[in-house]
């Protein structure tokens, strides 16, 4: 408490916002995320530019497709779609703990899809000339692809990592989130490109499409750009989240490193090494098995390692959320370990009906998302964090009341008298009203955090804690933020 | 307590060296691709001693069994036209005979008259043309001609073609990668 900013004794408050700028206080949410939007950030600029003329790029492609053949193209899109779907779901099931904003996801895919995709046919095709004019046209028919493509693409995919870091550089940060971000973007690139790939090298017609489609995406789908620039993601992630950990040097050895290794996965399966003739299947198949799995299992090693760090961090940050009352002690055993929540949430069912099992999911999850943002934010006293307490503790409230839950979650009897004798959470209380003039909200009690909204004139408030002059406020429906007390009125209870 | 504040580097310079480094690359391999535009083309060969030297525009496909015989053929392709070029041991009148029988046995392809032709410095040389639909192209309407060049040892054969109409387009191509083949 102690520690909160005491400036505010004896420092003016900022002037109030004038009237024609305020905004209801609960219609605002502190952001615990960043967006991809960010009008500040240069970054932002020149991924918006460049996509912008990635989509005429894009266009012109898909023109010279549909004129190829309209119903290819349009299959092309079906199929191509079947792929997406389960690639999301995937890298959504992996990003379990601390969800990626999904301005950013779509970002990371935009990307791939229209920005990494033009450079690397441009530059496919100079260096490809460089090749031939080196090494004559036979060895750059086998070679090129193997020689060119890997270094190119992979290197504009993986300057997509470093422009959505530059947006937005507090959601890189861990091993997990560079994954997201790289299949992504691997993602958005293997799906244009494939698109192109049925259109033209498989003749585009509709038995080309679908043949192409297995060969592309069914049989070769694991072993893509997903695989190549999540690998590479991973060791960027090291590198920028890694700073107060390891040293320089070793990071920038992991982040070569496996952009190396990408790279390098990506020449094996370019090189014209084990394909076999055309018509051998089970060569085909055990050529892509012998090129691919090993770097796929490097793959599934690290997002295991990763995923085990991210467990760790939300475990240590479950156990900070016991000490300022967003969790109970008897809650993280359960919360650590997924196959305990899915029983604790089938014994409820089981003791009193599916209604309290649904809340008993939702308070789980709100736990979740309080220990992540707890995590994220480095700030006990956040306004969110305060907010997101209190949902939980009012989710708890509810759950409790429903006969037979405590009983099914063996829950201590002690444990259930002390939160019974908490504050109802959901009874609000006015205690201030927002002077005539106006106010300021802060998501920390300090004056310099940008994160701040106006306060309407007349704003029913109720106190949560105080700081000196700082207090943190509720409104009626249940949005908190830090204010100074100047800002307020008293009113009677 | 540790309070986290929002005030990020905006990344200025970061951002402008990501935005060079994405044009440096193409600009790096304009540079080396014009660097070596003065380097003689890398000949491909085809066999005992025959190379030729296809333009930038031209790209290799495959080596695989020539259509009279057991010896490999070269089969180069600029998109709208194709090159199939091989050596044979046999007499150039066999080979053209060979030649014209297999595309002959298509009802829908004609064949004109062989010819003498000036092709290669110091070299015989024979052409004939085609055109119709050839069974091993997917029966699409094709034109092109045959050329043989008589050398000391062997005869290099060139079976050339394209979609109806775009012969001309690729024909001085062809004539250039012929006139300048190395034929002991």
């Amino acid at each position: 408490m102690s520690s909160a900013d005491t400036s505010a004794v004896g420092t003016p408050a900022p002037v109030p916002p004038r009237a024609s700028g305020l905004v209801p206080a609960g219609r605002q949410r502190w952001q615990t995320h960043t967006g991809l939007v960010q009008p500040r950030k240069p970054a932002f600029w020149l991924l918006l530019g460049l996509v912008g003329a990635g989509v005429l790029y894009f266009l012109l492609e898909q023109l010279l497709f549909i004129a190829i053949s309209p119903a290819g193209w349009v299959l092309s899109w079906v199929l191509i779609s079947l792929y997406i779907v389960p690639v999301v779901a995937v890298v959504l099931w992996l990003d379990l703990y601390e969800r990626e904003p999904p301005s950013l996801m779509v970002g990371a895919f935009l990307w791939g899809a229209l920005v990494a995709i033009p450079f690397s046919g441009v530059n496919n095709g100079i260096w490809g000339v460089v090749v031939t004019r080196l090494a004559g046209p036979e060895v750059a028919a086998y070679w090129s692809p193997a020689l060119t493509a890997p270094l190119v693409e992979e290197i504009y995919k993986y300057l997509g990592l470093a422009v959505l870091f530059l947006i937005a550089r507090h959601e890189l940060d861990d091993l997990m989130d560079g994954f997201v971000y790289g299949a992504l973007i691997g993602l958005g690139f293997a799906v244009v490109e494939d698109v192109g790939y049925f259109m033209t090298a498989f003749g585009g017609d509709v038995g080309g499409v679908v043949f192409g489609f297995f060969v592309r995406t069914v049989a070769a789908g694991l072993y893509g750009h997903v695989l190549f620039t999540g690998l590479a993601g991973i060791g960027f992630a090291y590198l920028v989240t890694r700073g107060g950990e390891r040293s320089l040097g070793r990071r920038l050895l992991v982040a070569v490193g496996l952009l190396g290794l990408a790279i390098g996965a990506h020449f094996f399966w370019n090189a014209p090494w084990l394909w076999p003739e055309d018509g051998d299947v089970i060569g085909f198949l055990g050529a892509m098995t012998v090129k691919g799995m090993p770097f796929f299992i490097c793959l599934v090693v690290l997002l295991r390692l990763s995923r085990s760090r991210e467990h760790a961090s939300l475990v240590e940050a479950l156990r900070t959320e016991v000490a300022h009352g967003g969790l109970l002690a008897e809650e993280i055993e359960l919360l650590r370990d997924p196959g305990r929540r899915r029983a604790a949430v089938r014994r409820v069912a089981a003791a009193a009906g599916p209604a309290a099992a649904g809340l008993l999911a939702r308070l789980q999850r709100a736990q979740l998302d309080l220990a992540v943002a707890s995590h994220r934010l480095h700030a006990p006293q956040h306004a969110e964090l305060g907010r997101r307490r209190a949902v939980c503790h009012d989710l708890r409230t509810k759950l409790w009341r429903v006969p037979g839950v405590l009983e099914a979650l063996g829950m201590p009897a002690e444990t259930v008298e002390r939160v019974r004798a908490m504050p109802e959470p959901d009874v609000f209380k006015v205690q201030a009203r927002v002077a005539p003039t106006g106010g300021w909200a802060w998501a920390t009690p300090t004056y310099d955090d940008p994160r701040r909204g106006a306060l309407v004139p007349g704003l029913a408030l109720q106190v949560m804690e105080h700081h000196g002059n700082w207090l943190l406020v509720r409104a009626e429906n249940g949005w908190l933020g830090w204010t100074d007390s100047r800002y307020l009125y008293p009113t009677a209870v | 307590m540790p309070e986290r504040r929002d005030r990020e580097p905006r990344g200025c310079l970061p951002t402008f060296a990501i935005g060079l480094l994405m044009f440096a690359i193409v600009g790096a391999g304009v540079a080396a691709s014009d660097a070596l535009s003065e380097r003689p083309a890398v000949p491909v060969v085809i066999g005992a001693g025959v190379s030729i030297r296809p333009p930038l525009s031209w790209s290799f496909v495959s080596r695989f069994e020539a259509p009279t015989g057991e010896e490999d053929s070269v089969l180069l392709t600029r998109g709208v036209g194709s090159l199939l070029a091989y050596t044979s041991d046999a007499s150039v009148e066999a080979e053209l005979d060979e030649l014209r029988r297999q595309l002959s046995t298509s009802s829908l392809v004609s064949l004109g008259q062989t010819e003498a032709v000036d092709v290669h410095p110091g070299r015989n040389g024979w052409r004939f043309a085609f055109s119709g639909a050839l069974p091993e192209l997917a029966a699409v309407p094709v034109e092109g001609e045959v050329v043989a060049i008589v050398g000391s040892s062997v005869v290099l054969v060139s079976v050339s073609w394209s979609d109806v109409g775009s012969y001309e387009l690729i024909r001085p191509e062809i004539d250039q990668m012929l006139a300048g083949a190395t034929i002991p």
